[in-house]
Protein backbone atom coordinates (compact mmCIF):
# COMPACT_ATOMS: atom_id res chain seq x y z
CA UNK A 1 0.00 0.00 0.00
CA UNK A 2 1.30 3.52 -0.93
CA UNK A 3 1.00 6.13 0.37
CA UNK A 4 -1.65 7.51 -1.47
CA UNK A 5 -3.96 4.57 -0.92
CA UNK A 6 -3.77 4.81 2.54
CA UNK A 7 -4.89 8.53 2.64
CA UNK A 8 -7.77 7.29 0.42
CA UNK A 9 -8.61 4.93 2.91
CA UNK A 10 -8.72 6.69 5.85
CA UNK A 11 -10.70 9.09 3.98
CA UNK A 12 -13.39 6.62 2.95
CA UNK A 13 -13.61 5.45 6.36
CA UNK A 14 -13.96 9.09 8.50
CA UNK A 15 -16.97 9.31 5.39
CA UNK A 16 -18.84 6.34 6.39
CA UNK A 17 -17.80 6.88 10.50
CA UNK A 18 -19.83 10.31 9.90
CA UNK A 19 -22.33 9.38 7.37
CA UNK A 20 -23.28 6.74 9.84
CA UNK A 21 -23.32 9.16 12.96
CA UNK A 22 -25.44 11.28 11.34
CA UNK A 23 -28.11 8.78 9.92
CA UNK A 24 -31.02 8.27 11.96
CA UNK A 25 -31.74 4.54 13.29
CA UNK A 26 -34.57 2.79 11.62
CA UNK A 27 -37.12 0.69 13.48
CA UNK A 28 -38.77 -1.79 11.72
CA UNK A 29 -42.80 -2.57 12.48
CA UNK A 30 -43.33 -5.56 14.36
CA UNK A 31 -46.77 -7.81 13.27
CA UNK A 32 -47.61 -9.94 15.48
CA UNK A 33 -48.04 -13.73 14.23
CA UNK A 34 -51.06 -14.02 12.52
CA UNK A 35 -52.34 -10.74 12.21
CA UNK A 36 -53.64 -9.10 9.18
CA UNK A 37 -51.27 -6.78 7.26
CA UNK A 38 -51.13 -3.51 8.37
CA UNK A 39 -52.90 -1.00 5.74
CA UNK A 40 -50.18 1.81 7.57
CA UNK A 41 -48.24 3.50 4.50
CA UNK A 42 -44.58 2.71 6.23
CA UNK A 43 -43.02 3.56 2.71
CA UNK A 44 -44.10 6.82 2.69
CA UNK A 45 -43.38 7.52 6.80
CA UNK A 46 -40.45 5.36 7.31
CA UNK A 47 -40.21 4.74 11.43
CA UNK A 48 -36.80 6.09 13.01
CA UNK A 49 -36.29 6.02 16.66
CA UNK A 50 -35.54 9.85 16.39
CA UNK A 51 -38.93 10.27 14.46
CA UNK A 52 -40.73 8.30 17.08
CA UNK A 53 -39.31 10.35 19.92
CA UNK A 54 -40.11 13.79 18.33
CA UNK A 55 -44.03 12.13 17.93
CA UNK A 56 -43.98 11.60 21.53
CA UNK A 57 -42.81 14.94 22.31
CA UNK A 58 -45.37 16.85 20.17
CA UNK A 59 -47.86 14.22 21.73
CA UNK A 60 -47.24 15.54 24.98
CA UNK A 61 -46.99 18.81 24.34
CA UNK A 62 -49.36 22.02 24.64
CA UNK A 63 -47.36 23.75 22.36
CA UNK A 64 -49.96 22.56 19.85
CA UNK A 65 -52.92 23.97 20.95
CA UNK A 66 -54.06 27.59 20.89
CA UNK A 67 -53.61 28.76 24.40
CA UNK A 68 -50.76 26.19 25.14
CA UNK A 69 -52.94 24.37 28.08
CA UNK A 70 -53.98 21.02 26.11
CA UNK A 71 -51.64 18.71 23.91
CA UNK A 72 -53.12 15.40 22.84
CA UNK A 73 -52.38 13.44 25.99
CA UNK A 74 -55.34 15.81 27.81
CA UNK A 75 -57.47 13.14 26.15
CA UNK A 76 -55.55 10.71 25.47
CA UNK A 77 -54.18 9.06 28.43
CA UNK A 78 -51.95 6.35 27.60
CA UNK A 79 -52.99 4.57 31.41
CA UNK A 80 -56.97 4.42 29.92
CA UNK A 81 -55.17 3.35 26.55
CA UNK A 82 -55.06 6.34 25.40
CA UNK A 83 -58.86 6.98 25.66
CA UNK A 84 -60.48 9.56 28.44
CA UNK A 85 -62.19 7.99 31.34
CA UNK A 86 -63.08 11.23 33.11
CA UNK A 87 -65.09 12.55 30.61
CA UNK A 88 -67.94 10.84 28.67
CA UNK A 89 -67.07 13.64 25.90
CA UNK A 90 -63.74 15.25 24.75
CA UNK A 91 -63.11 18.31 26.62
CA UNK A 92 -60.98 21.23 24.79
CA UNK A 93 -59.52 24.50 25.02
CA UNK A 94 -61.27 27.01 27.53
CA UNK A 95 -63.38 24.18 29.00
CA UNK A 96 -65.11 23.95 25.61
CA UNK A 97 -67.15 20.45 25.97
CA UNK A 98 -67.06 18.31 22.55
CA UNK A 99 -70.04 15.59 20.93
CA UNK A 100 -68.01 12.78 21.16
CA UNK A 101 -66.05 10.27 23.42
CA UNK A 102 -62.39 10.27 22.75
CA UNK A 103 -60.92 7.21 21.03
CA UNK A 104 -58.37 5.03 22.75
CA UNK A 105 -55.35 4.81 20.58
CA UNK A 106 -53.85 1.64 19.81
CA UNK A 107 -53.01 -1.08 16.76
CA UNK A 108 -53.45 2.32 14.40
CA UNK A 109 -51.68 0.56 11.79
CA UNK A 110 -54.54 -1.54 11.36
CA UNK A 111 -56.84 1.57 10.54
CA UNK A 112 -57.74 2.59 7.15
CA UNK A 113 -60.77 5.26 8.41
CA UNK A 114 -60.45 6.95 11.57
CA UNK A 115 -62.78 8.65 14.41
CA UNK A 116 -66.46 7.53 15.05
CA UNK A 117 -67.85 8.55 11.79
CA UNK A 118 -64.92 7.33 9.73
CA UNK A 119 -64.30 10.77 7.85
CA UNK A 120 -60.41 11.07 8.20
CA UNK A 121 -59.08 8.83 5.80
CA UNK A 122 -55.21 8.46 7.21
CA UNK A 123 -53.20 8.66 10.17
CA UNK A 124 -51.29 11.23 9.12
CA UNK A 125 -53.65 13.87 8.17
CA UNK A 126 -55.87 12.91 11.72
CA UNK A 127 -54.03 15.14 13.98
CA UNK A 128 -55.27 18.01 11.88
CA UNK A 129 -58.31 17.66 13.14
CA UNK A 130 -58.19 17.79 17.04
CA UNK A 131 -55.92 20.61 16.25
CA UNK A 132 -58.10 23.17 14.26
CA UNK A 133 -61.11 21.55 15.91
CA UNK A 134 -62.74 25.08 17.73
CA UNK A 135 -63.96 22.90 20.55
CA UNK A 136 -60.84 20.76 20.77
CA UNK A 137 -57.05 22.76 20.24
CA UNK A 138 -58.68 25.59 18.05
CA UNK A 139 -55.39 26.09 16.57
CA UNK A 140 -54.34 26.41 12.69
CA UNK A 141 -52.05 24.50 11.21
CA UNK A 142 -50.27 28.15 9.80
CA UNK A 143 -50.39 29.20 13.47
CA UNK A 144 -48.95 25.85 15.14
CA UNK A 145 -46.43 26.00 12.11
CA UNK A 146 -44.97 29.58 13.59
CA UNK A 147 -44.91 28.17 17.36
CA UNK A 148 -42.78 25.39 16.48
CA UNK A 149 -40.75 27.25 14.16
CA UNK A 150 -40.01 29.67 17.02
CA UNK A 151 -38.56 26.73 19.31
CA UNK A 152 -35.08 26.20 19.22
CA UNK A 153 -35.31 22.97 21.19
CA UNK A 154 -37.94 21.87 17.75
CA UNK A 155 -35.73 22.99 15.29
CA UNK A 156 -32.77 20.61 16.48
CA UNK A 157 -34.74 18.00 17.06
CA UNK A 158 -36.89 18.23 13.59
CA UNK A 159 -33.22 19.10 11.62
CA UNK A 160 -32.16 15.57 13.61
CA UNK A 161 -34.95 13.26 12.33
CA UNK A 162 -35.75 15.26 8.80
CA UNK A 163 -32.19 16.90 7.89
CA UNK A 164 -34.40 20.44 7.87
CA UNK A 165 -34.80 22.76 10.54
CA UNK A 166 -37.57 24.28 9.06
CA UNK A 167 -41.05 22.60 10.36
CA UNK A 168 -43.51 21.59 7.69
CA UNK A 169 -47.09 20.60 8.26
CA UNK A 170 -45.86 17.10 6.27
CA UNK A 171 -42.97 16.72 8.84
CA UNK A 172 -45.02 17.64 11.79
CA UNK A 173 -47.45 14.73 10.50
CA UNK A 174 -45.01 12.40 9.96
CA UNK A 175 -43.22 12.85 13.27
CA UNK A 176 -46.68 12.64 15.33
CA UNK A 177 -47.73 9.43 13.44
CA UNK A 178 -44.20 7.75 14.09
CA UNK A 179 -45.47 7.84 17.65
CA UNK A 180 -49.12 7.02 17.52
CA UNK A 181 -48.40 4.40 14.87
CA UNK A 182 -46.09 2.57 17.36
CA UNK A 183 -48.89 2.32 20.28
CA UNK A 184 -49.15 -1.24 19.48
CA UNK A 185 -50.99 -3.68 22.33
CA UNK A 186 -50.81 -7.39 21.66
CA UNK A 187 -49.60 -8.76 24.99
CA UNK A 188 -52.49 -8.90 27.01
CA UNK A 189 -53.57 -12.62 28.58
CA UNK A 190 -55.77 -13.16 25.80
CA UNK A 191 -52.85 -12.95 23.63
CA UNK A 192 -50.32 -15.10 25.94
CA UNK A 193 -52.97 -17.71 25.61
CA UNK A 194 -53.75 -17.59 21.77
CA UNK A 195 -50.03 -17.96 21.55
CA UNK A 196 -50.26 -20.89 23.83
CA UNK A 197 -47.35 -19.31 25.46
CA UNK A 198 -46.19 -20.99 29.15
CA UNK A 199 -47.96 -21.14 32.14
CA UNK A 200 -50.60 -19.12 30.86
CA UNK A 201 -54.00 -19.96 30.76
CA UNK A 202 -57.91 -19.01 30.83
CA UNK A 203 -60.14 -20.00 33.75
CA UNK A 204 -62.73 -21.51 33.31
CA UNK A 205 -64.88 -18.82 33.51
CA UNK A 206 -62.80 -16.87 31.32
CA UNK A 207 -62.75 -19.53 28.49
CA UNK A 208 -66.53 -19.83 29.15
CA UNK A 209 -66.32 -16.02 28.53
CA UNK A 210 -64.15 -16.33 24.81
CA UNK A 211 -66.73 -19.15 24.08
CA UNK A 212 -69.92 -16.38 24.21
CA UNK A 213 -68.00 -13.79 23.15
CA UNK A 214 -67.24 -15.69 19.58
CA UNK A 215 -71.15 -16.73 19.38
CA UNK A 216 -72.36 -13.58 20.13
CA UNK A 217 -69.70 -10.42 19.26
CA UNK A 218 -67.34 -11.72 17.17
CA UNK A 219 -68.67 -11.30 13.91
CA UNK A 220 -67.98 -7.26 14.14
CA UNK A 221 -65.22 -7.46 17.26
CA UNK A 222 -63.35 -9.53 15.06
CA UNK A 223 -60.02 -11.05 16.20
CA UNK A 224 -57.10 -10.85 16.77
CA UNK A 225 -57.77 -7.02 16.09
CA UNK A 226 -60.99 -7.47 17.93
CA UNK A 227 -62.63 -4.88 15.51
CA UNK A 228 -63.61 -5.19 11.88
CA UNK A 229 -63.11 -2.39 11.18
CA UNK A 230 -66.07 -1.20 9.94
CA UNK A 231 -69.41 0.84 10.59
CA UNK A 232 -72.26 -0.45 11.99
CA UNK A 233 -75.71 0.92 13.55
CA UNK A 234 -75.34 -1.12 16.88
CA UNK A 235 -79.07 0.06 17.74
CA UNK A 236 -77.53 2.97 20.55
CA UNK A 237 -80.98 4.87 20.67
CA UNK A 238 -80.40 8.40 20.03
CA UNK A 239 -79.19 10.77 22.39
CA UNK A 240 -81.59 14.44 21.05
CA UNK A 241 -79.14 16.62 22.50
CA UNK A 242 -76.47 15.38 20.30
CA UNK A 243 -78.70 14.67 17.47
CA UNK A 244 -75.89 12.89 16.49
CA UNK A 245 -76.59 10.56 13.26
CA UNK A 246 -72.71 9.27 12.63
CA UNK A 247 -71.70 8.37 9.14
CA UNK A 248 -74.05 9.30 7.39
CA UNK A 249 -72.79 12.77 7.69
CA UNK A 250 -69.76 11.60 5.87
CA UNK A 251 -71.37 9.92 3.38
CA UNK A 252 -74.71 11.19 2.69
CA UNK A 253 -76.25 8.00 2.54
CA UNK A 254 -78.99 7.20 4.49
CA UNK A 255 -77.70 3.14 4.94
CA UNK A 256 -75.25 4.68 7.22
CA UNK A 257 -77.26 6.39 9.67
CA UNK A 258 -76.62 5.75 13.65
CA UNK A 259 -73.63 4.01 11.93
CA UNK A 260 -70.78 4.44 14.12
CA UNK A 261 -66.96 2.98 14.54
CA UNK A 262 -66.63 -0.72 15.52
CA UNK A 263 -64.40 0.01 18.30
CA UNK A 264 -61.44 -2.57 19.28
CA UNK A 265 -62.47 -3.62 22.67
CA UNK A 266 -58.42 -4.17 23.64
CA UNK A 267 -58.05 -2.50 27.08
CA UNK A 268 -61.52 -2.39 27.25
CA UNK A 269 -61.22 -2.34 31.30
CA UNK A 270 -59.74 1.07 31.18
CA UNK A 271 -61.26 2.71 27.92
CA UNK A 272 -64.77 3.77 29.95
CA UNK A 273 -66.48 5.43 29.26
CA UNK A 274 -67.97 3.55 26.75
CA UNK A 275 -70.23 4.06 23.18
CA UNK A 276 -69.26 7.14 21.08
CA UNK A 277 -71.05 9.69 23.65
CA UNK A 278 -69.51 7.88 26.53
CA UNK A 279 -72.70 7.34 27.46
CA UNK A 280 -72.21 3.91 29.60
CA UNK A 281 -69.91 3.50 32.35
CA UNK A 282 -69.55 -0.27 33.33
CA UNK A 283 -69.20 -3.33 31.45
CA UNK A 284 -72.31 -4.53 32.70
CA UNK A 285 -73.99 -1.19 31.34
CA UNK A 286 -72.90 -2.21 27.64
CA UNK A 287 -73.98 -6.12 28.10
CA UNK A 288 -77.22 -5.48 29.54
CA UNK A 289 -77.67 -3.03 26.49
CA UNK A 290 -76.79 -5.48 23.93
CA UNK A 291 -79.11 -7.78 25.44
CA UNK A 292 -82.29 -5.63 26.25
CA UNK A 293 -81.82 -2.01 25.50
CA UNK A 294 -81.40 -2.17 21.62
CA UNK A 295 -84.01 0.15 19.15
CA UNK A 296 -85.24 -1.89 16.43
CA UNK A 297 -85.00 0.51 13.48
CA UNK A 298 -84.08 -0.63 9.63
CA UNK A 299 -80.06 0.57 9.75
CA UNK A 300 -79.77 -1.69 12.75
CA UNK A 301 -76.72 -3.99 11.81
CA UNK A 302 -77.75 -7.66 10.36
CA UNK A 303 -75.42 -9.24 13.03
CA UNK A 304 -77.88 -8.03 16.13
CA UNK A 305 -81.16 -8.84 14.00
CA UNK A 306 -80.85 -12.16 16.42
CA UNK A 307 -81.45 -11.50 19.99
CA UNK A 308 -78.53 -11.98 22.46
CA UNK A 309 -79.58 -13.74 25.21
CA UNK A 310 -77.09 -14.23 28.42
CA UNK A 311 -78.18 -15.11 31.55
CA UNK A 312 -76.52 -13.68 34.46
CA UNK A 313 -73.85 -15.75 35.14
CA UNK A 314 -73.23 -15.55 31.36
CA UNK A 315 -72.87 -11.32 31.62
CA UNK A 316 -69.82 -12.28 34.53
CA UNK A 317 -68.18 -14.91 32.09
CA UNK A 318 -68.25 -12.73 29.13
CA UNK A 319 -66.89 -9.68 30.99
CA UNK A 320 -64.29 -12.25 32.90
CA UNK A 321 -62.78 -13.02 29.17
CA UNK A 322 -63.32 -8.64 28.03
CA UNK A 323 -60.95 -8.12 30.88
CA UNK A 324 -58.24 -10.91 29.74
CA UNK A 325 -57.96 -7.92 27.04
CA UNK A 326 -56.19 -5.63 29.34
CA UNK A 327 -52.09 -5.42 28.34
CA UNK A 328 -50.66 -3.97 30.99
CA UNK A 329 -46.89 -3.85 29.22
CA UNK A 330 -49.17 -1.22 27.06
CA UNK A 331 -50.70 0.66 29.29
CA UNK A 332 -47.30 0.82 31.84
CA UNK A 333 -44.93 0.76 28.69
CA UNK A 334 -42.29 3.50 29.76
CA UNK A 335 -41.30 4.58 26.09
CA UNK A 336 -45.14 5.35 25.39
CA UNK A 337 -45.12 8.11 28.48
CA UNK A 338 -44.73 11.56 28.88
CA UNK A 339 -41.23 12.16 27.88
CA UNK A 340 -38.61 13.04 30.55
CA UNK A 341 -35.81 15.76 29.17
CA UNK B 1 -9.92 7.37 -32.12
CA UNK B 2 -11.45 7.13 -28.81
CA UNK B 3 -11.42 11.25 -28.75
CA UNK B 4 -13.00 11.62 -31.51
CA UNK B 5 -15.81 9.25 -30.77
CA UNK B 6 -16.02 11.49 -27.29
CA UNK B 7 -15.77 14.60 -29.14
CA UNK B 8 -18.60 13.78 -31.57
CA UNK B 9 -20.70 12.28 -28.90
CA UNK B 10 -20.56 15.58 -27.29
CA UNK B 11 -21.65 17.75 -29.93
CA UNK B 12 -24.35 15.30 -30.84
CA UNK B 13 -25.80 16.03 -26.83
CA UNK B 14 -24.96 19.74 -27.26
CA UNK B 15 -27.23 19.84 -30.45
CA UNK B 16 -30.04 18.11 -29.14
CA UNK B 17 -30.39 19.31 -25.70
CA UNK B 18 -30.60 22.84 -28.02
CA UNK B 19 -33.19 21.39 -30.57
CA UNK B 20 -35.38 20.77 -27.71
CA UNK B 21 -34.68 23.85 -25.95
CA UNK B 22 -35.36 25.72 -28.95
CA UNK B 23 -38.95 24.18 -29.34
CA UNK B 24 -40.28 24.52 -25.87
CA UNK B 25 -41.20 27.24 -23.83
CA UNK B 26 -42.89 28.93 -20.84
CA UNK B 27 -46.23 30.40 -20.85
CA UNK B 28 -47.73 32.92 -18.28
CA UNK B 29 -51.14 32.68 -17.24
CA UNK B 30 -53.03 35.20 -15.74
CA UNK B 31 -56.20 35.41 -13.44
CA UNK B 32 -57.99 38.40 -13.19
CA UNK B 33 -60.43 38.44 -10.43
CA UNK B 34 -63.28 40.43 -11.20
CA UNK B 35 -66.56 42.20 -10.14
CA UNK B 36 -68.94 43.57 -12.55
CA UNK B 37 -65.97 43.81 -14.73
CA UNK B 38 -63.94 46.38 -12.66
CA UNK B 39 -60.60 44.45 -10.33
CA UNK B 40 -62.56 42.70 -7.69
CA UNK B 41 -61.87 45.07 -4.45
CA UNK B 42 -62.10 42.82 -0.87
CA UNK B 43 -63.66 44.38 2.69
CA UNK B 44 -63.46 48.03 1.19
CA UNK B 45 -66.30 47.98 -1.44
CA UNK B 46 -69.74 47.17 -1.80
CA UNK B 47 -71.01 45.62 -4.55
CA UNK B 48 -75.23 45.47 -5.86
CA UNK B 49 -76.33 42.27 -7.50
CA UNK B 50 -78.87 41.64 -9.70
CA UNK B 51 -81.18 40.22 -7.13
CA UNK B 52 -80.40 43.64 -4.95
CA UNK B 53 -78.17 42.12 -2.84
CA UNK B 54 -75.65 44.51 -1.33
CA UNK B 55 -72.27 42.56 -0.32
CA UNK B 56 -68.99 42.79 0.93
CA UNK B 57 -66.61 40.33 -0.37
CA UNK B 58 -63.66 39.56 2.60
CA UNK B 59 -62.63 36.26 1.12
CA UNK B 60 -61.92 34.80 -2.14
CA UNK B 61 -59.96 30.84 -2.69
CA UNK B 62 -59.77 28.46 -4.72
CA UNK B 63 -58.01 25.91 -6.96
CA UNK B 64 -57.23 25.24 -10.06
CA UNK B 65 -55.59 21.67 -10.78
CA UNK B 66 -55.01 19.78 -14.06
CA UNK B 67 -54.22 22.13 -16.44
CA UNK B 68 -54.16 20.75 -19.96
CA UNK B 69 -53.38 22.88 -23.33
CA UNK B 70 -54.31 21.67 -26.61
CA UNK B 71 -51.83 22.51 -29.01
CA UNK B 72 -52.39 23.38 -32.83
CA UNK B 73 -51.13 20.35 -34.06
CA UNK B 74 -53.56 18.49 -31.64
CA UNK B 75 -50.85 17.79 -29.04
CA UNK B 76 -51.54 18.13 -25.38
CA UNK B 77 -49.43 19.34 -22.74
CA UNK B 78 -50.33 18.42 -19.06
CA UNK B 79 -48.76 20.38 -16.48
CA UNK B 80 -47.10 17.95 -13.68
CA UNK B 81 -48.24 17.98 -10.30
CA UNK B 82 -50.74 20.90 -11.47
CA UNK B 83 -52.19 22.38 -8.63
CA UNK B 84 -52.40 26.24 -8.12
CA UNK B 85 -54.29 28.15 -4.95
CA UNK B 86 -55.55 31.38 -6.10
CA UNK B 87 -56.62 33.72 -2.82
CA UNK B 88 -57.77 36.96 -3.62
CA UNK B 89 -55.04 37.88 -1.09
CA UNK B 90 -52.24 36.91 -2.49
CA UNK B 91 -50.90 38.72 -5.41
CA UNK B 92 -48.63 35.96 -6.21
CA UNK B 93 -51.19 33.37 -6.56
CA UNK B 94 -52.88 35.84 -9.22
CA UNK B 95 -50.69 33.70 -11.91
CA UNK B 96 -49.17 30.88 -12.85
CA UNK B 97 -46.11 29.44 -14.99
CA UNK B 98 -46.53 26.76 -17.48
CA UNK B 99 -42.76 25.16 -18.10
CA UNK B 100 -41.36 23.69 -21.21
CA UNK B 101 -44.63 23.99 -23.54
CA UNK B 102 -44.08 23.10 -27.14
CA UNK B 103 -43.39 26.33 -29.10
CA UNK B 104 -46.91 25.67 -31.06
CA UNK B 105 -50.07 27.96 -31.27
CA UNK B 106 -52.13 26.67 -28.16
CA UNK B 107 -55.98 26.31 -29.65
CA UNK B 108 -57.64 25.63 -25.67
CA UNK B 109 -56.64 25.74 -22.08
CA UNK B 110 -58.69 23.36 -20.17
CA UNK B 111 -58.55 22.48 -15.47
CA UNK B 112 -60.33 22.09 -12.80
CA UNK B 113 -61.59 24.40 -10.36
CA UNK B 114 -61.13 22.38 -7.09
CA UNK B 115 -58.93 19.74 -5.85
CA UNK B 116 -59.76 15.93 -7.57
CA UNK B 117 -59.68 12.63 -5.44
CA UNK B 118 -56.72 11.26 -5.99
CA UNK B 119 -55.23 14.61 -4.51
CA UNK B 120 -57.45 14.84 -1.68
CA UNK B 121 -56.23 11.94 0.09
CA UNK B 122 -53.03 11.47 -1.10
CA UNK B 123 -51.48 13.30 2.07
CA UNK B 124 -49.35 15.04 -0.04
CA UNK B 125 -49.06 17.83 2.44
CA UNK B 126 -46.78 20.13 0.07
CA UNK B 127 -47.05 23.55 -1.73
CA UNK B 128 -50.44 24.48 -2.02
CA UNK B 129 -51.85 21.74 -1.00
CA UNK B 130 -50.28 22.36 2.46
CA UNK B 131 -53.20 22.14 5.04
CA UNK B 132 -51.72 25.20 7.01
CA UNK B 133 -52.80 27.19 3.39
CA UNK B 134 -56.27 26.96 5.04
CA UNK B 135 -58.21 24.89 2.67
CA UNK B 136 -57.94 21.26 4.00
CA UNK B 137 -60.87 19.76 5.48
CA UNK B 138 -60.04 18.32 8.89
CA UNK B 139 -63.24 16.01 9.80
CA UNK B 140 -63.90 15.10 6.46
CA UNK B 141 -60.88 14.36 4.60
CA UNK B 142 -60.58 16.19 1.33
CA UNK B 143 -60.02 20.17 0.23
CA UNK B 144 -62.25 22.97 -0.27
CA UNK B 145 -62.56 23.67 -4.49
CA UNK B 146 -63.84 27.03 -3.68
CA UNK B 147 -64.31 29.01 -0.59
CA UNK B 148 -66.43 32.55 -0.94
CA UNK B 149 -66.87 34.73 2.59
CA UNK B 150 -68.41 37.61 2.80
CA UNK B 151 -71.36 40.32 4.44
CA UNK B 152 -74.41 41.32 2.79
CA UNK B 153 -77.71 43.16 4.71
CA UNK B 154 -80.04 40.53 2.74
CA UNK B 155 -78.55 37.52 5.10
CA UNK B 156 -80.93 36.74 7.91
CA UNK B 157 -78.30 35.45 10.30
CA UNK B 158 -77.00 37.31 12.99
CA UNK B 159 -74.05 38.45 11.66
CA UNK B 160 -74.98 39.12 8.22
CA UNK B 161 -72.35 36.97 6.81
CA UNK B 162 -72.38 34.44 3.99
CA UNK B 163 -69.94 31.60 3.44
CA UNK B 164 -69.61 28.93 1.01
CA UNK B 165 -67.05 26.32 1.65
CA UNK B 166 -67.62 24.22 -1.29
CA UNK B 167 -65.83 20.39 -2.18
CA UNK B 168 -66.54 17.39 -1.91
CA UNK B 169 -64.92 14.16 -4.28
CA UNK B 170 -66.88 11.10 -3.47
CA UNK B 171 -69.22 9.43 -6.48
CA UNK B 172 -71.98 11.33 -4.90
CA UNK B 173 -70.78 14.89 -4.02
CA UNK B 174 -68.04 15.22 -6.74
CA UNK B 175 -68.25 19.05 -7.31
CA UNK B 176 -65.15 19.33 -9.12
CA UNK B 177 -65.57 21.72 -12.19
CA UNK B 178 -63.82 21.01 -15.52
CA UNK B 179 -63.86 24.26 -17.45
CA UNK B 180 -62.22 24.40 -20.96
CA UNK B 181 -61.78 27.34 -22.58
CA UNK B 182 -60.93 28.46 -25.94
CA UNK B 183 -57.96 30.85 -26.66
CA UNK B 184 -57.98 33.82 -29.10
CA UNK B 185 -56.31 34.51 -32.07
CA UNK B 186 -54.55 36.86 -29.91
CA UNK B 187 -53.44 33.80 -27.98
CA UNK B 188 -53.83 36.21 -24.69
CA UNK B 189 -53.20 33.96 -21.37
CA UNK B 190 -55.32 36.01 -18.83
CA UNK B 191 -57.94 33.78 -17.13
CA UNK B 192 -60.76 36.73 -16.38
CA UNK B 193 -62.92 35.32 -13.16
CA UNK B 194 -66.26 37.14 -13.00
CA UNK B 195 -67.34 36.70 -9.25
CA UNK B 196 -71.03 38.44 -10.36
CA UNK B 197 -71.80 35.93 -12.38
CA UNK B 198 -71.86 33.78 -9.80
CA UNK B 199 -73.69 35.78 -6.85
CA UNK B 200 -76.41 36.67 -9.93
CA UNK B 201 -77.39 33.24 -9.69
CA UNK B 202 -77.99 32.64 -6.09
CA UNK B 203 -80.26 34.95 -3.42
CA UNK B 204 -78.50 35.60 -0.63
CA UNK B 205 -81.52 35.96 1.48
CA UNK B 206 -82.29 32.02 0.89
CA UNK B 207 -78.87 30.71 0.72
CA UNK B 208 -75.93 31.53 3.05
CA UNK B 209 -74.21 29.03 4.15
CA UNK B 210 -72.59 25.54 2.47
CA UNK B 211 -69.63 24.27 4.43
CA UNK B 212 -70.29 20.16 3.73
CA UNK B 213 -70.16 18.31 0.24
CA UNK B 214 -73.50 17.44 -1.04
CA UNK B 215 -76.17 18.30 -3.68
CA UNK B 216 -76.32 21.40 -2.44
CA UNK B 217 -72.08 21.77 -2.73
CA UNK B 218 -72.66 20.55 -6.66
CA UNK B 219 -75.54 23.24 -7.50
CA UNK B 220 -73.18 25.93 -6.39
CA UNK B 221 -70.46 24.61 -7.90
CA UNK B 222 -72.35 24.68 -11.35
CA UNK B 223 -73.35 27.81 -10.37
CA UNK B 224 -69.80 29.40 -9.88
CA UNK B 225 -68.55 27.52 -13.09
CA UNK B 226 -69.69 30.66 -15.30
CA UNK B 227 -67.57 32.57 -13.51
CA UNK B 228 -64.64 31.69 -15.75
CA UNK B 229 -64.14 33.34 -19.28
CA UNK B 230 -61.39 33.52 -21.12
CA UNK B 231 -60.31 37.48 -22.88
Amino acid sequence: MNKKEIILLLVFILTFFLFSLKRNTYIDFFVPKGWPKPVYNFKDTKLTQEGFELGRKLFYDPILSKDSTISCSSCHSQYTGFAHTDHAVSHGVEGRIGTRNALPLMNLAWVEKFHWDGGVLGLNSQPINPITNSLEMDNSMANVLISLNHSKKYQGLFYKVFGDSVITTNNLLKSIAQFTVSLQSYNSKYDKVMRHEKGVFFTEQEQNGHQLFKRNCESCHKEPLITNEGFADNGLPLDKDYSDYGRVAITQNPKDSFNFRVPTLRNIEFTYPYMHDGRFMKLRDVINFYTDGKANRKTLARELLKPIVLSENEKKDLIAFLLTLTDKEFLFNPKYSYPKD
Amino acid sequence: MKKVFVGVFIIAITCLSFQVKKNKKDHIFFIHLNFQNKPLVLNDRKYITVNNDTVIITKLKFYLSNIILEMEDGTQYKENSSVHLVDAENISSLEFKLKDVPDFKINKISFNVGVDSLDSVSEKFEGDLDPAKGMYWAWNTGYVNMKLEGKSSSCTNAKKEFQFHIGGYLPKQNALQKIEIVLSEKQNKIINVELSNWLDAISLKETQSIMIPGEKAIKMAQLYKNMFEFE
